[in-house]
């Protein structure tokens, strides 16, 4: 059973305990513990169900690679799956909870799928379930979707909150472990700016553990002097529980800090996300051990030999009795010198290689330990526990020599670099056959914008395991010299062991687990190779190998042998994956930060907005604007509103806040030419003092936005867009200056902020402006589609002529500093006249009785201008323009488009929004055949009938005929195809 | 506008209205920068600049953000545009779109952190001045002053 020994661990503090509960049971840790560590301390060692096979699983690592120990946390705003244990620090009330199994972790129905793994080979979803069809949809998925995935999804909403942070530094370290530490102190001293990053909340990595000695001192006194010596450095920032993520161009770099995952009953933050500019970047990343690929590998109690001493040395705990160690390198008998230390029995190191290890081996000897060479695991003992191992020769097929009782195996298959991040911007690996792992090849690093590498390895992620060296090469890195010496003894060269034993039978191979976590095995990758899937990437794909959330970090280099040595061919000719960030998964609310809720968004707000909301808006967003949808006076309805406030407009007087229409100045020699090219229509000729109304289209000819330009001197011109449109609009101006039409002597600026716009409707329009007085608004000083510069009531203005109503209109425009003012002067001076603000809804339904379209209701980026009847906006005359090569392709012309109408329904009721009007039989999936859809629909008050617009097959062609709309849930609505304008057609009433 | 103070770990006020013209044009030629030099000196790519309650910005290779008291802007933009009539330019009152926030307290800089992707290290931030969009999508210029440490 595993244990919490009586002494060790320094991690923990055994005066501090903690209570924690899993799967509802209540346990005890202590301080400093991780969640694994003290279930292992409660001999819990079942942590949960693997996800293919349902299998027993418990930990294989002590750290961030870990597969198996994946946990639901918290409950409710709390809750999160998939968290490692290894990586989860204990507090007080933690609740834990195993995944992936049914109806329980001790016994679970799902294990049967580990007796038809034989049916359940690699491609087995591709093989099985594309056939017949329709059982894909039906059956298949859902059955499939079901059995997925490891963690359930959260349900409520999360509780925590999150930010994000811009930071700059000359230098950014990664790692925190002696490598990372040391090349922080080198830059450090130099005066560099600096931050260290360090993943766990325990500075000084494997050394501590491995104890290591450093310029004669012990590593864990070497680490505590580098921390004091770094903290009195003002040019340094170290940032535990932060883990460099991703690393990205321009030393562009993402850190993700756990805040308070390990205290969350703390203030602030859960998650920062670190947003980071880094002149350089030194991954001291480390290596990461592999496991050995035998049959029973994945049972619980197989550990890697470095974990076993990480448990013991961190945590005080001991994984079992008796540990069998196998191995292939010497790092490994670290582990039976640390337990033989703590009094546990190690009944054998299994040496795959027949040389023996070094001076590491020989110790182990001392010690009385048996160490067999040339000898390998042959199978596991054991279900949910490791009970015994049987050993064969490393060189034969598995027949067991003999069998050994044991609690523990302890594995280590040599060790990988840590190259993900030298990988994320296209770092190469180069292959190190006396090492037997891939590592950077600093020939060939990921560049920046002056063509050198921008990050650089340091440590055991750049190849060196032995504490010298990873000093030496984390001193070169930070551009030093010399480095503190280490005492070490020599190490036996590592023999590279991809299969154990070497000839393992197929009935092994099937047992022998690559990737833990997706359930992958020797015998499944060797199928991939045989089906033809010889490309890497492809046989990761076919068989998920590194595909669940650890990405692979165990299994990918062992996966990859197993590979090359199934095609006959060697490491570096298979090569890696892709590496790609995140290095671990991070959560989704560090990614978005503080962009939740209200704050999701900026949201923009006009200068009459408080008015607005003192006097009963129903709020519409509009682009990233609120706007009043209507005013509701108390007792009022939506639709009663609306229709008081169109009546009213068109009887007395509105006055609408029209602030959001984006506005955008272009001046210069070229701007009429400009905006000749940007409009569909002519803009050139207008003349100064007038407006005129516009088309906007994309490249490919379909309508993009509308609104009315101004002529406002010999050079400039004023264009409104429509309220989403004005940053877009402006962007696409700027885009066509700046990287097509760049020899155009052309400026824009966007105002729409500038301006608070009112427009002021009604037959009572000019009424009201004469009272306030200051400048003449009458029909020859001020036509139709004219506007001027003036004072009205005391406020410098600009009144447009302009209406989209049908009524006498004036568009006025002041400083929005002054917005509000001039909006209550209205309001005071119009009272005689029966003046009532409108909102959006009045205004779209003014519009549509006039037939005027709207951006987004009659377009939705498929429309042309030519479907809506505007040719006349369409300039013959001009040699080009945005849209018009595309408006000449045959489906352009052609005459089956859709074609803007009006539809009168032919007793008054109301379209539903959206309907499509049906044409005759059905088309090849036996749907009804359609002929046109609405595009927007009222009722209109003034004409005391539902309105449409709507694109109709050849409808300009068609008035009179009567079309069908059918209602959602039975019924349709039967339509005349008419004009679609439905009030004064002459417009008689705007141009007084 | 109605000034509001937060309670937080920064003070933050929102300031009356600054005058601001947006100015674009060749940034290089003589007549622009004599014209902009009658006010306060040229700042150099990505800085600002101030004499007395007069302050220029660069925005961009052809835009400048000259800040001056709200009362003396369609002055400054007459001046203005007389003095470049003769070149290619843009010469606009941009006043009113914009709002201008006082953040005070030691920990200011970690707040704009937060928010602007511009490297506000102690050292750096001395009249620093960075056109960017921020984190909500807004456009911000920093006009900063050194602060103690």
């Amino acid at each position: 059973m595993s244990t919490r020994l009586a002494k060790g661990g320094r991690l923990i503090d055994r005066t501090k305990p903690v209570s924690f509960s899993f799967n509802g049971m209540r346990l005890k840790g202590f301080e400093g513990d991780t969640l694994a560590s003290a279930l292992l301390a409660n001999d819990q060692m079942l942590m949960g169900r693997s996800f293919k096979y349902h299998r027993p699983r418990s930990v294989v690592t002590s750290d961030a690679s870990e597969p198996n120990a994946l946990f639901n946390l918290g409950r409710e705003g709390g809750f999160e799956p998939n968290a490692r244990g290894t990586m989860t620090e204990l507090f007080d009330g933690l609740e834990a909870a195993s995944q992936n199994h049914f109806p329980s972790l001790e016994f679970d129905v799902g294990a049967v799928n580990a007796k038809l793994s034989r049916f359940l080979p690699a491609g087995f979803y591709y093989k099985m379930f594309i056939h017949p069809r329709p059982f894909w949809k039906h059956i298949y998925e859902p059955f499939i979707r079901q059995s997925a995935g490891l963690g359930k999804a959260p349900k409520a909403r999360d509780e925590s909150s999150y930010e994000h942070t811009y930071a700059f530094c000359d230098l950014l370290i990664v790692g925190g472990g002696i490598a990372g530490l040391q090349a922080a102190l080198t830059a450090g001293r130099a005066g560099r700016d600096v931050m260290l990053f360090e993943q766990t909340a325990d500075w000084g990595g494997r050394a501590v553990v491995d104890g290591a000695v450093i310029d004669g001192k012990p590593a864990e006194e070497w680490v505590a002097a580098a921390l004091a010596e770094l903290d009195g450095l003002v040019n340094v920032t170290r940032r535990e529980r932060t883990m460099g993520a991703g690393i990205y161009d321009h030393g562009y770099a993402i850190g993700y800090e756990r805040l308070s995952d390990h205290a969350p009953n703390e203030d602030g933050p859960r998650h920062r996300l670190w947003r980071i500019r880094a002149g350089h970047i030194i991954a001291a990343t480390g290596a990461i051990e592999r496991p050995l690929s035998f049959a029973g590998n994945d049972i619980p109690g197989v550990v890697l030999a470095s974990a076993a001493r990480d448990y013991l040395a961190n945590w005080g705990v001991s994984l079992g009795d008796r540990t069998v160690i196998v191995t292939n390198n010497d790092d490994a008998y670290r582990t039976a010198i640390a337990l033989k230390a703590a009094g546990l029995e190690v009944p054998a190191v299994i040496d795959a290689r027949t040389d023996g290890g070094g001076p590491l081996a020989q110790e182990v000897q001392k010690l009385g330990v048996r160490v067999v060479t040339g000898r390998g695991i042959a199978s596991v003992k054991g279900g949910k526990r490791v009970t015994g191992v049987g050993i064969c020769a490393q060189a034969g097929e598995g027949a067991v020599l003999e069998e050994i009782e044991c609690d523990v195996v302890a594995m280590s298959g040599g060790w990988s670099p840590v190259v993900h991040l030298w990988s994320h911007c296209g770092g190469k690996l180069t292959w190190d056959v006396d090492q037997a792992m891939f590592k950077p090849d600093p020939a060939r690093g990921p560049v920046g914008a002056d063509g050198e590498a921008f990050v650089t390895t340091a440590g055991a992620a750049s190849g060196p395991l032995l504490t010298g060296d990873v000093l030496a090469d984390a001193t070169r890195a930070a551009g030093g010299a010399g480095a503190p010496s280490a005492d070490e003894p020599p190490m036996a060269a590592i023999e590279p062991v991809w299969m154990m034993p070497q000839g393992a039978s197929y009935k092994l191979r099937s047992k022998a687990w690559l990737d833990f976590q997706n359930d992958v095995k020797v015998s499944d990758v060797q199928l991939a190779a045989q089906e033809g899937f010889e490309s890497v990437e492809h046989a990761k794909r076919y068989t998920t190998l590194g595909m669940a959330t650890d990405q692979g970090k165990l299994s990918n280099i062992n996966g990859l042998a197993v590979l090359a040595n199934e095609l006959g061919t060697d490491i570096p000719s298979v090569g890696t994956t892709t590496f790609r960030p995140p290095y671990t998964p991070i959560s989704m609310g560090a990614i978005a930060g503080e962009a939740r809720g209200e704050i999701f968004q900026p949201l923009r707000k006009t200068p009459m907005h408080d008015w607005h909301a003192e006097n009963g808006a129903h709020w519409e967003p509009v682009g990233h604007w609120r706007r009043p949808y209507a005013f509701l006076r108390s007792g009022e309805s939506v639709e009663d509103a609306v229709s008081r406030e169109v009546k009213n407009t068109r009887a007395a007087l509105g006055l609408l806040d029209a602030s959001t229409l984006g506005k955008i100045i272009v001046t210069g020699p070229d701007a009429g030419k400009f905006l000749d090219l940007m409009y569909t229509n002519m803009m050139s000729t207008l003349k100064i003092g007038r407006c005129r109304y516009g088309l906007m289209c994309s490249e490919n000819g379909f309508l993009s936005d509308d609104g009315v330009v101004a002529r406002i001197d010999e050079e400039t011109w004023l264009c409104h867009t429509t309220t989403g449109g004005a940053d877009r609009i402006h962007a696409h101006m700027e885009e066509w200056l700046q990287t097509e039409w760049w020899d155009l002597k052309v400026y824009t600026v966007n105002v729409t902020e500038q301006f608070a716009q009112v427009a002021v409707v009604g037959p009572n329009a000019r009424k009201v402006l004469e009272k306030l007085g200051g400048m003449d608004v009458s029909a020859e000083a001020l036509p139709f589609m004219a506007w001027a510069d003036g004072t009205i009531g005391g406020f410098d203005i600009r009144a447009y002529r302009i209406s989209f109503s049908g009524e006498l209109s004036y568009e006025i425009a002041v400083p929005a500093s002054q917005g509000r003012a001039f909006w209550d002067a209205l309001l005071e001076a119009g009272e005689e006249f029966g003046v009532m603000p409108y909102g959006t809804e009045a205004l779209h339904i003014m519009r549509a009785e006039k037939g005027f379209i709207m951006i987004g209701d009659e377009t939705d980026g498929t429309v042309i201008p030519q479907d809506l009847g505007l040719h006349w906006a369409i300039s013959k005359k001009k040699e080009d323009f945005l849209g018009k090569r595309a408006q000449e392709r045959v489906h352009m012309r052609s005459e089956d488009r859709w074609k803007l109408v009006g539809l009168e329904t032919l007793y008054g009721s109301v379209i539903p929004d959206g309907a499509y009007a049906i044409g005759s039989g059905v088309n090849a999936n036996g749907q009804k055949n359609v002929q046109g859809r609405v595009t927007s629909t009222y009722h209109s008050p003034t004409l005391g009938k539902g309105i449409a617009m709507g694109l109709i097959h050849k409808g300009p062609d068609r008035m009179g005929e009567v079309v069908s709309f059918p209602k959602i849930g039975g019924g349709e609505v039967k339509a005349r195809i008419v004009s679609p304008v439905f009030y004064d057609p002459d417009g008689e009433k705007q141009n007084v | 506008m109605s000034e509001r103070l937060m309670d937080g770990i920064v003070e933050l006020s929102e300031r009356p209205l600054r005058g601001m013209i947006t100015l674009r044009g060749d940034l290089s030629r003589a007549g622009l920068r004599k014209a902009v030099e009658t006010g306060v000196p040229m700042p150099e790519r990505g800085r600002i600049t101030q004499s007395g309650a007069r302050a220029a910005a660069w925005m961009s290779l052809d835009e400048l953000l000259l800040m001056s008291p709200h009362d003396q802007v369609s002055s400054d933009v007459r001046v203005l545009r007389a003095a470049l009539q003769d070149s290619h330019h843009l010469v606009q009152d941009v006043s009113d779109a914009r709002a201008v926030f006082r953040l005070e307290g030691p920990d200011g800089r970690e707040v704009l952190s937060k928010l602007c992707p511009v490297d506000l290290r102690p050292g750096l931030w001395a009249w620093p001045f960075s056109p960017h969009a921020d984190r909500a999508g807004a456009l911000c210029v920093l006009d900063g002053e050194r602060d103690a440490d």
